[in-house]
């Protein structure tokens, strides 16, 4: 394997629970524990969850956004866990990021070309009319065109804006950009053309992504390599066809038969899948259980699970899952999990 | 800052469930123009403004509008003119001296006043608010309690302390008064930095690598403006009080200046001569310029403030509908025919946001209504509830209700159908529950509302409609509130109360949109099974098109306030004749990542901007000068089977179908 752009290790971030006048303070949250993964130079990496996953946290824990309470960030071969002040903008300059909500992402106050310009300036000293030309330059690879160099936020839709931030974040230049639920606030038509233009971007730009997303038929659509979030873990990790095809966590076969898909015959199947699955809502992360966190859902969960947690195996190609499947029970050794959830649905069925 | 309004906001699904008459109907307009345009249309505001601008022209040239030097009396006179006469329009003071251009010099130290406090207050106020705010943590607590300290300190209190140290004098007082006003600016400017340096694009520029002061400069003090202009305005007024209750007591200006204070204190000795007469235009001046001050201070706050009026989900009454040409689907649970919705602008010409919509479901079918925001799905289901927002109008079109025409109800004739046959579930749960009212309660009103219950078969009904949509330990969660329930949970609560009094018809806009996708399946696992067992009619509204595969046995597709196409759910998915229902379906991306997406190119237009012919014909590859110039109209291939293409029949054939997904 060649050197990663990126790689985290064992990343952990806890939330302080807030501070009360009387009495000790409250346990913290702990939003991520324990997550791994690396993410090589102009590859794209998926990580997909639900909402409290702790997906999010992630892309905020590496944008220095948020304290990290334990692990490690390294940035090609350099310590970034914790960015010391006087090496922020060598760092910012390689790692950027488009957020969530493309309304609030962007100051209202400011037109496109203050917008994108800034950065420009901080990180390049461009100015005036050669800094206006490389705006233009930018708005121009987002497949907009130099009049919105003159716009406010306000004055574009959801789509525009999210090209905004998206020329924003590559007029620094960067090696490594964050999507942070990018294009989820989009419309179905509106957010093909934005991942079709974040391919374009990194096939001419050699720019690396971290993909973050709740729906797995997008990020798989989209990345090289995928991870799977569960309450703060991440519980499967590995390439994108091996994640979707083969999953090896009963988690990412419940997400992926979660997804209604436009195709009514094909929806019927996965419903009849997701029926094997426990109505039950995730427990809170303030308050983890002992074994697994899924195992209240899980339709193969075994006694091991709520007592251990699982321990990461490998699993696929190079991947990696948390499940005690792989190591005990029907030892699955990091195969898919599918067909071992349908011959125990089947059991439960013609038991009852 | 609001939300956008027109064209700006047509492309995020988040918001297509509120689409309201100002997103609509308005056209572009900058945050800016409207702050100015709604200051204006308010007639107090525009009298304030006029009086603070003639108090500008008097402090910055009296001798405009002054007749007499306000410092040099006629002795001679003193006595003869106290009293409003031709040549002293307000008369003269006890020392002879023109009483009018005496008040007009007047606002000279009332504007001296406010220049010296408030940039006093401001210049400490506002730095020490952006640190303590954007610091945060302990600096923050230390600042703000010392800050609090110096907030409870009476202001008349502070100048005294001022004017003892320094010497008593109007500038002095000032001081005093500036270092007391500043705490109040230190509280907004805190306030204001605490909240913004959350938001996303803060966030974003710290990403960028922009520095704190840059950040700080550029991005928050611009957005502190609009408050601290409100705060500019009311507590002007507080000072002009101060400054004359301080000249009043005599600590303030000297005894001779034409200060509002002075002269209301000076016509105390005039009293037993003139009576309470030269109180009056000292006193009128200050009384009217304070109130100018706060009136346009809340002028000013209001007009920076949420547009309530577009917010308010007012209906509009039905005057004169057309009626449809299109007869009614026998037998249908609901059927809407050809229904034009129209909202008025400022322009005066209405924009038509529905356009020949029409839809029927049948008993115990599911219709799903699918469309990008924009497309007026959630406006078709308001309109053919009756609850059509104002300032919108049902203009055409015929509304069947079970076999019974509601197109004309009155509100009160439909408040007794909606919730009793009709059950309405919405995208937010959590946001339709009221949250200082126990949920069981919630699950009630309905029941108390529609039938003749009492509260105890209420609440017994109430805990077995909870165990009907799976909610755990019903009778427990009737006594909790709102807040405790998750977002899957409470649009259980929701569906419940929906069915509460077994409508034969529930219409469910969005209702997974803001869950999870785990709890999605098994909130339309949930519908499906009540539509089993109950026989009941759904009609469904969402964004996305794997839900309408899920649960939908017809469908229809909308694009920018048409009904473009219509159909059985199989036959959409699987034979697609509209050109954009196809390329919807093939712009959906589905797991395999080698394949580029398919584009459609553009965007869905604002309704002022519809096309003269086709709809979609600016964003269609197959468009043709025919689709340029003439509005294709709904073609019925049969019963629930209809299509608005001019080209469809020829688009079906296989030669083309290939060059199509090419």
């Amino acid at each position: 394997m060649s050197e990663a752009l990126i790689s985290v290790e064992n990343l952990a971030v806890n939330f302080a629970g807030r501070g009360r006048m009387f009495g000790p303070p409250p346990a913290p949250v702990k939003a991520v524990n324990d997550v791994s993964f690396s993410i090589q130079p102009g590859r794209t990496f998926g990580l997909v969850g639900e909402s409290g996953s702790g997906k999010s946290t992630v892309a905020r824990a590496i944008l220095q956004l948020v304290d990290i309470h334990a692990g490690t960030i390294r940035l090609e071969g350099e310590d970034v866990t914790r960015v010391a002040r006087r090496d922020e903008l060598r760092f910012r300059k390689r790692v950027q990021a488009v957020l969530q909500d493309p309304f609030s992402s962007l100051n209202q106050v400011h037109q496109t070309g203050t917008i994108i310009g800034d950065g420009i300036t901080r990180h390049k000293g461009t100015k005036g009319s050669e800094r206006d030309n490389e705006v233009r330059r930018l708005l121009d690879e987002v497949g907009l065109s130099g009049d919105y160099l003159a716009r406010y936020p306000y004055e574009m839709s959801g789509g525009q804006r999210q090209r905004i931030s998206i020329a924003r974040a590559l007029g620094v230049g960067p090696k490594l950009i964050i999507a942070d639920e990018a294009t989820s606030a989009l419309d179905v038509s509106i957010q093909s053309q934005v991942i079709n233009l974040l391919q374009d971007i990194q096939k001419e730009d050699g720019v690396a992504f971290l993909f973050i997303a709740h729906d797995l038929e997008v990020v798989s659509h989209i990345s090289h390599d995928v991870g799977v979030m569960y309450l703060g873990y991440l519980v499967e990790r590995g390439d994108a066809d091996s994640v979707y095809e083969q999953p090896a966590h009963p988690y990412t076969e419940m997400l992926l038969s979660s997804i209604p898909v436009p195709n009514p015959a094909e929806q019927a199947v996965r419903r009849q899948l997701r029926k094997a699955f426990i109505d039950g809502e995730p427990p809170s992360p303030a308050n983890l259980p002992k074994g697994c966190p899924f195992a209240n859902r899980c339709p193969v969960a075994m006694d091991i699970c709520t007592e251990e947690m699982p321990d990461i195996t490998p699993a696929h190609d190079g991947g990696a899952v948390r499940c005690h499947l792989h190591t005990s029970g029907p030892e699955l050794g990091g195969g898919s999990v599918v067909d071992f959830i349908k011959s125990q649905a089947r059991r439960t069925a013609d038991a009852s | 800052m609001t939300a956008p309004t027109g064209t700006t906001d047509n492309d995020s699904p988040a918001t297509s469930g509120s689409e309201t008459a100002a997103d609509i109907a308005a056209p572009p307009d900058s945050p800016r123009s409207r702050v100015w345009r709604r200051l204006f249309g308010n007639p107090l505001a525009l009298l304030s403004m006029i009086w603070v601008f003639l108090l500008v022209v008097a402090w910055i040239w009296p001798e405009v509008l002054a007749t007499r030097d306000p410092l040099k009396g006629d002795p001679a006179l003193q006595d003869l003119n106290l009293t409003p006469s031709r040549e002293y329009w307000l008369g003269t003071d006890g020392l002879g001296r023109d009483y009018y251009s005496r008040v007009i010099f007047g606002a000279g130290f009332a504007f001296q006043s406010i220049a010296i406090a408030l940039s006093i207050a401001i210049g400490i106020g506002v730095p020490v608010g952006l640190f303590s705010g954007w610091k945060g943590g302990r600096v923050d607590r230390v600042i703000m309690w010392c800050n609090d300290v110096l907030f409870s300190l009476p202001i008349v209190l502070l100048a005294f302390a001022v004017i003892m140290i320094l010497e008593p004098s109007l500038v002095n007082a000032m001081i005093g008064v500036g270092i007391a006003m500043s705490t109040r600016f230190a509280r907004l400017t805190r306030a204001v930095t605490l909240a913004e340096k959350e938001e996303l694009y803060v966030d974003a520029a710290r990403i960028t690598g922009l520095s704190s002061s840059t950040i700080l400069r550029r991005y928050i003090v611009p957005n502190l403006l609009p408050p601290l202009v409100v705060q500019f305005a009311l507590i002007s007024g507080a000072i002009i009080l101060i400054g004359a209750t301080l000249s009043f007591l005599g600590v303030g200006a000297n005894l001779d200046d034409p200060d509002w204070g002075v002269m209301l204190s000076r016509s105390r000795t005039e009293f037993r001569r003139v009576g309470i007469w030269q109180i009056i235009p000292p006193g009128g001046a200050l009384v009217f310029t304070i109130l100018a001050f706060n009136l346009l201070g809340d002028a000013i706050r209001d007009s920076i403030g949420r547009d309530r009026s577009s917010n308010a989900l007012t209906v509009s009454k039905r005057s004169s509908v057309k009626p449809s040409d299109r007869a009614h689907r026998e037998g249908a649970a609901l059927s809407v025919r050809t229904m034009d919705v129209e909202f008025p602008t400022q322009d005066g010409k209405p924009v038509q946001i529905l356009s020949g919509v029409s839809l029927a479901v049948q008993p115990g079918e599911t219709l799903g209504i699918v469309g990008e925001s924009g497309s007026g799905k959630s406006m078709t289901a308001l309109s053919a509830l009756g609850l059509t927002p104002a300032p919108g109008q049902m203009t055409r079109g015929s509304v069947q209700l079970d076999g019974r025409d509601v197109t004309s109800l009155s509100e009160k004739e439909w408040q007794k159908i909606r919730g009793k046959d009709i059950g309405v579930i919405f995208q937010e749960p959590i946001a339709v529950l009221n949250p200082a009212i126990k949920v069981g309660r919630q699950i009630m009103e309905p029941l108390l509302l529609h039938t003749d219950m009492n509260k105890k078969q209420a609440r017994e009904r109430a805990i077995e409609l909870l165990a009907e949509v799976k909610v755990p330990d019903p009778a427990r969660r009737m006594d909790q509130y709102p807040h405790e329930f998750s977002g899957g949970m409470a649009q259980r609560v929701g569906i419940a109360m929906a069915l509460a009094c077994e409508p034969k018809l529930l219409i469910a806009d969005e209702p997974t949109t803001a869950l999870d996708v785990t709890v999605q399946g098994q909130i339309l696992d949930l519908l499906m099974e009540i539509q089993e067992q109950r026989g009941t009619s759904i009609v469904i509204i969402t964004h996305d098109l794997g839900v309408i595969a899920e649960v939908a046995d017809r469908v229809i597709v909308m694009y920018a306030g048409q009904g473009v196409e219509g159909g059985l759910a199989d036959d959409i998915f699987d034979r697609p004749k509209h050109p954009y229902t196809k390329a919807l379906l093939e712009s959906m991306p589905s797991g395999q990542h080698t394949d580029r997406l398919t584009v459609i190119p553009g965007m869905v237009p604002a309704p002022s901007d519809w096309p003269n012919g086709c709809r979609f014909a600016p964003r269609c590859q197959h468009a043709t000068d025919l689709c340029r110039n003439e509005v294709p109209e709904l073609e019925v291939i049969e019963a629930g089977v209809t299509i608005r293409c001019h080209h469809w029949q020829e688009l079906q054939s296989p030669a083309t179908e290939e060059v199509g997904t090419a």
